[in-house]
């Protein structure tokens, strides 16, 4: 086992490539046994033999003999809590792999990509004007769009030696600028109603998901997933250079506007539901390349699942840990912050 | 320029007249006109800045000619669509560190996209080219190796298994050679024979005269922008030729040896 510790630090495909489905199984189990425990852990106890008995009297429509409190809290409290979170967290993550796969960069996600700031610029200006969910849906989408075309033509546009950084410090500084429009919009709105809003919204969270929204967002998500999933081959080909990509008959122009739109409506319509919840688009994915490695379309199932299976975990402990909620884009950001250190020391590491 | 009997009959596989390139406002190279025929192996030999890159990405459709006319197979370069393109000619980058550890099969079976429809993924078919290729160039072993853990000579050699796949006739291969230690630089050259014995056209670049003459059939010299001169390598390159192209004086290493290596 001496290459056991180093396999466990850097994706190798002598162990991945050979055999992705293995993985593949053990993320969705990994998932379905997360959403088993969301279910029966919480404030109101559910037992698993009562959760199973629910959910099949659910599926076969027969009658069963556990109170009705426990049916609405199975059936109407968690479980649109549970489906948001397995949503919020897979879009998140398919999300983040693609933009990676897309600006050749494993240091990307939609937060350092702006994107996110983008998208909350977009839906606080939504709430600011008390528009409906699905406005607040579109303008983070508008909003994702703007930051990523910004980023990229600043990107393209100053044609330094190191376009990693250019790309990264492109980032910063935009998502610093429409930082300040989040400010200023917290600043002017109703600080008894608007506000807390926006505040509470800005933290991340899934305590106040209403299925309705829900459903849109599950919409979004899964019209952009399918061109995702179609062109799956074709994605790796966006991580060589251009001039490969192009010579390879790939038409790159085409198939970046297409990718980025479909991760960015997909960052959006996560944005609108919980709000802002960072890392997982950035640890994710690597977590997903590990195990399987790079090829995007063993990638993209990976990474869903255990997108979603981490998101679930976070809202689980969020909802369970304290007395009070606690924020998942806290959580997500003291398990992140970690893990990017981390990631940064590795890549400096193999590199010299 | 006699390139032999067949040159005669045959449609130059490529063929490049009158040909200004550059980028966008700024052109770099001027008055370019050379052919390369069927099965045949050409150098591009030039100081570094000469513009190498910038013809081969010009001849790769990558940048639109300034003037002049580039074919291939009889038929203007820009009457290809980008896929057809791709089938025809296949571009060889130098060795890179990729930015994900792709299996270098997977990087293989990217030579097959221009093969598939824009939804559709490499299939059973796809992935026995693909794995023929990888033993065209004695490299299965290499097959589930993530790329950027393989040696710089293994890399291109991935690469060239990657535009086999493409089953394009004509290869373009940018300094194939460069950042590649000796040994591995003399197996890349035995490669690109074997191209050519395959059947293939190859046109690469290189700083080296003697890679030139260790496996081209046909060299064209460039400096500053213009073609110092184009015709068989052993006739082509010779001392006072070489002192020109590189300006400097050559009488400490002549002569250089021409040997093909692999043969």
């Amino acid at each position: 086992m001496i290459g056991g510790r180093r396999d466990l630090l850097i994706a190798r495909p002598e162990t991945f490539v050979t055999k992705p489905l293995p993985a593949t199984l053990l993320a969705l189990t990994a998932l379905l046994l997360m959403v088993a425990i969301a279910f029966v852990v919480g404030r109101f106890a559910v037992s698993p033999g009562e959760l199973l008995t629910i959910l099949w009297a659910k599926l076969t429509g027969g009658p069963h003999t556990l109170p009705a409190t426990m049916e609405t809290v199975v059936m109407q409290i968690r479980g649109p809590r549970i489906f948001a979170a397995v949503l919020v967290g897979a879009a998140l993550a398919a999300a983040g792999a693609t933009y990676q796969n897309m600006f050749r960069n494993p240091l990307v996600s939609p937060d350092i990509l702006g994107v996110s700031a983008g998208a909350s610029l977009g839906a606080v200006l939504a709430i600011f004007l008390s528009l409906p969910v699905l406005a607040i849906q579109g303008m983070a989408f508008v909003g994702g769009l703007v930051a990523v075309g910004l980023i990229y033509a600043i990107g393209s546009a100053v044609r330094g030696r190191d376009p990693i950084l250019t790309l990264i410090l492109s980032g910063v500084v935009i998502g610093t600028l429409l930082g300040s429009g989040i400010a200023l919009i917290k600043y002017l709105a109703d600080p008894y109603n608007q506000l807390p809003a926006i505040t509470f919204w800005l933290l991340g969270s899934l305590a106040s998901i209403a299925p309705a929204d829900v459903k849109w967002a599950a919409l979004s998500i899964a019209v952009s997933l399918v061109p995702l999933y179609f062109l799956r081959w074709r994605i790796n080909l966006l991580s060589l250079s251009d001039d490969e990509a192009k010579a390879l008959g790939v038409n790159v122009t085409q198939l970046r506007i297409i990718v980025v739109s479909c991760a960015t409506l997909m960052t959006a319509a996560a944005v609108a539901i919980a709000g802002v919840i960072g890392w997982i688009g950035l640890v994710i994915p690597h977590a997903a390349r590990m195990l399987v490695g790079p090829e995007f379309a063993r990638l993209l199932p990976v990474t869903m699942l255990l997108g979603a299976t981490f998101m679930l975990a976070v809202d689980t402990v969020a909802r369970t840990f304290a007395n009070i909620e606690i924020p998942p884009g806290v959580l997500t950001a003291l398990l992140g912050t970690p893990f990017f250190i981390w990631l940064l020391w590795r890549t400096a590491r193999r590199q010299s | 320029m006699a390139h032999g009997e067949a040159a005669v009959v045959n449609t130059p596989v490529l063929s490049v007249e009158n040909l200004d390139y550059g980028f966008r406002g700024k052109t770099v190279g001027r008055g370019f006109t050379f052919a390369l025929h069927e099965n045949e192996v050409m150098a591009v030999l030039g100081p570094n800045g000469a513009g190498k890159t910038t013809l081969f990405r010009t001849l790769l459709g990558l940048l639109p000619p300034h003037a002049g006319e580039i074919r291939l197979r009889g038929k203007p370069l820009r009457e290809y669509s980008q896929a057809e393109l791709a089938r025809t000619l296949t571009y060889v980058p130098q060795a890179h560190d990729s930015y994900f550890p792709f299996a270098a099969r997977d990087v293989v079976l990217m030579g097959r996209t221009a093969h598939l429809r824009i939804f559709a993924s490499p299939g059973e078919k796809d992935r026995e080219i693909a794995d023929a290729a990888l033993k065209q160039l004695r490299i299965e072993h290499l097959a589930d190796r993530p790329f950027d853990e393989l040696s710089g000579g293994e890399q291109q050699l991935v690469l060239i298994a990657r535009a086999l796949a493409t089953e394009a006739k004509l290869f373009i291969l940018d300094e194939p050679t460069a950042n590649l230690d000796y040994g591995n630089q003399l197996m890349v050259l035995a490669e690109i024979r074997r191209l050519k014995s395959s059947g293939k056209s190859v046109l690469f670049c290189t700083h080296h005269p003697e890679h030139a003459l260790q496996c081209s059939d046909v060299v064209l010299m460039s400096r500053d922008g213009r073609v110092l001169g184009c015709g068989l390598a052993n006739e082509v390159i010779n001392q006072p030729a070489i002192a020109e192209l590189y300006q400097v004086d050559t009488s400490d290493v002549w002569p250089l040896r021409r040997r093909h290596v692999g043969q």
